[in-house]
């Protein structure tokens, strides 16, 4: 699909709202982006329906239970997925191959082969796809304006801390003798009502399959270089629903880069008490002239009064418009024939070491990024 | 308690926080001597610094009957340890090596936290230690990060993996990757490379129930004299020598051995070993019996 007409207003379909939306809510923020249908295949189980129903209720929109007919019957030119996680791709090949302009949830997908006939069908069908991530954070930005600036010099080391302080169901060992392990479906719907529901699916995920993308995806931006070879510590440390579903909530991975470079990720679910508000999110980046080292959650604001609810975080994030700049850059991306700033070749990159950390946890060995 | 006459050898600086809780102490009485001099007259001595001779001046003062408290800066290898506890052993003198960064106060909050079982079983450990190159050498930065994780996990790990990065033929950048005993990790990064200037370190640990967070970045203050604003660090105060001390002069007047003994030293030298051998293998090291064996 042309994006030749620079300036006009794309339709956008909603393929399955499931989990919070901040997706398509961020899309539907952009004042060239205009939401025209939800749509969900009609086999999809009830409470997914429902879920889709009342977002297009929110935005006044019908609701169709059949994606190819919602998709050729309401004149749309972008789809944005938010499914349950292992359906992510099939939709966005679905909708590639009808010559849709994707925007994507993350993860990419728990399968690399679905992410490669992701990357296959935006390039046999000439659209544009966005992985939704971070990088336009003004923190995130600040260190790649530095970084380009070459005021530290060349990096050789790029390390992130991403540590969401949150809680995840009933602690590690609450299981009682007879209980039966925590379905993990059932924990994500479950999470839903305070937005924490980032593993959606069927299928159990870890931490690094749920919100890996974003440290990886700062890493990659800073460093310019591919991962080649990771070396990665996993375990259940926290929440008894990782534990009962074998997936890590707690997770270390070494990076070995392209050209020498080094890096390091930690990552965890890890608990609300473990931090007055979302968690120690920040990036450290070492060069041949000096380092850098940056909170993720900056500028703030500190707001503290009381009856002040004890889950309500006190630091409020200040001048953050990622999602504006994200759509922005879609568009961008589309009006140009450009790249958009985490297209399908890299979600695929991310998704790659993301399996590879999880296999070296497996093996113990260092494991080549394939 | 009978006083302790103690030599301090070392220079100013490496001996100036020993010194200082010499003064916070009663027993003991002290001498500071330059490395390389003759020491004579004393129950022990106190070596503060690492310099390429120490073990073997160490060997020598323990022949002359002195006990010995040592940091652990002093050793470089396995061997080294065994020496040293050899010769003091035949000697007949009580060895305390001292690894300096567990004095931190900073630290000692953390291991107090930890104690309290505030924090709940420790899952992951961030250090990152970032020091000019006139400082110290990366391996003696290590040494003592790597300590510290011995420390923090009461044991140590059973998987050690390594990175690093040199500029031209010099190794100035270190990344170590360590696994604990049931699923506990540590990454700890070091480097010399820093410009000349402040340093900067970082210390994390994620517990089951809590986490401690000791940092630099949220110890900054600003100045502002023209131009963009300047970070300026209020310091902790010097390494408190103290505890170890007063534990030191205990162990000699009842003759019992001393809490920080030669086992974590081994241990830590042990780790370095395997670390150094991931670098040059690209391989993780596996613990088996006391030694680490490729995986």
């Amino acid at each position: 699909m042309s994006g030749s007409d620079t300036g006009r207003t794309f339709r956008c379909a909603v393929l399955s709202v499931v989990k919070h939306a901040y997706v398509p809510h961020g899309v539907a923020a952009h004042p060239r982006f205009e939401l025209a249908v939800v749509a969900d295949d009609a086999d999809a189980p009830s409470w997914a329906h429902e879920r889709n129903q009342q977002f297009a209720n929110a935005y006044g929109i019908p609701y169709v239970r059949n994606v190819e007919q919602a998709i050729k019957e309401h004149d749309v030119q972008v789809a944005i997925v938010s499914s349950e996680a292992e359906r992510h791709c099939d939709l966005s090949v679905l909708a590639a191959n009808l010559g849709l302009h994707v925007v994507q949830d993350k993860p990419m997908s728990n399968r690399l082969s679905e992410c490669d006939r992701v990357v296959h069908a935006c390039e046999a069908n000439r659209v544009k796809f966005l992985l939704w991530n971070r990088n336009f954070l003004p923190s995130v930005m600040h260190a790649r304006r530095i970084v380009s600036s070459g005021r530290i010099g060349t990096p050789y080391a790029i390390h992130v801390d991403f540590y969401f302080a949150k809680d995840s169901g009933p602690r590690k060992g609450s299981r009682g003798a007879g209980d039966p392990p925590i379905n993990w479906l059932d924990r994500q719907l479950e999470a839903h009502a305070d937005g924490s529901d980032g593993g959606v699916g069927r299928e159990p995920m870890g931490e690094l399959q749920i919100e890996g993308i974003y440290p990886l995806a700062y890493i990659r931006l800073l460093a310019g270089a591919e991962f080649e070879r990771v070396f990665a510590r996993t375990t259940a440390h926290f929440h008894q629903a990782n534990v009962d579903n074998d997936v890590e909530d707690l997770a270390t991975v070494t990076l070995e880069m392209q050209g020498g470079l080094v890096g390091s990720l930690c990552i965890g679910r890890i608990g609300a008490a473990s931090h007055p508000n979302i968690g120690e999110i920040k990036i450290h980046v070492l060069g041949s002239r000096g380092g850098l080292v940056l909170s993720e959650a900056r500028p703030e604001v500190e707001v503290y009064y009381r009856g002040q609810p004890p889950a309500e975080f006190r630091h409020r994030r200040i001048a953050n418009d990622n999602d504006f700049q994200l759509v922005q850059n879609f568009a961008d991306a589309i009006d140009n024939d450009g790249e958009t700033i985490l297209d399908a070749k890299a979600g695929r990159a991310i998704c790659a070491t993301i399996d590879a950390a999880i296999l070296s946890g497996r093996t113990g060995r260092p494991e080549t990024v394939i | 308690m009978s006083t302790m006459h103690l030599a301090v050898v070392g220079t100013e600086t490496e001996s100036r926080p020993l010194i200082d809780a010499t003064e916070r102490l009663t027993g003991i009485e002290c001498v500071c001597v330059p490395h390389g001099s003759s020491v004579e007259g004393v129950d022990a001595v106190a070596c503060c610094g690492s310099h390429e001779n120490s073990v073997q001046a160490i060997c020598d003062f323990a022949r002359s009957g002195m006990h010995l408290l040592v940091n652990l800066a002093a050793l470089r290898t396995t061997t080294d340890a065994e020496t040293m506890v050899a010769e003091c052993g035949e000697a007949d003198v009580q060895l305390m090596i001292v690894p300096p960064r567990r004095l931190l106060r900073s630290v000692q909050a953390v291991r107090q936290s930890l104690d309290a079982n505030e924090l709940g079983e420790p899952g992951l450990l961030r250090i990152h230690n970032w020091v000019t190159e006139q400082d110290e050498e990366i391996d003696q930065l290590l040494l003592h990060e790597l300590d510290l994780a011995i420390y923090l996990y009461d044991g140590p790990p059973t998987t050690v993996y390594s990175v690093a990065h040199d500029s031209g033929n010099s190794r100035h950048f270190v990344q170590v990757h360590l696994g604990f005993e049931g699923g506990g990790m540590a990454l700890i990064d070091v480097t010399t490379g820093l410009p000349e200037g402040d340093n900067y370190y970082s210390l994390s640990l994620i517990g089951a129930n809590g986490s401690a967070y000791a940092d630099d970045h949220h110890n900054a203050q600003l100045l502002y004299c023209g131009g963009p604003a300047m970070a300026e660090r209020t310091r902790e105060h010097a390494l408190d020598w103290t505890e170890p001390l007063r534990q030191f002069a205990a162990a000699i007047d009842r003759s019992r051995k001393p809490a920080i003994g030669a086992d974590s030293a081994l241990a830590v030298l042990s780790v370095m070993s395997a670390a150094r051998r991931c670098v040059e293998t690209g391989s993780a090291m596996r613990r088996q019996g006391g030694d680490y064996e490729r995986v």
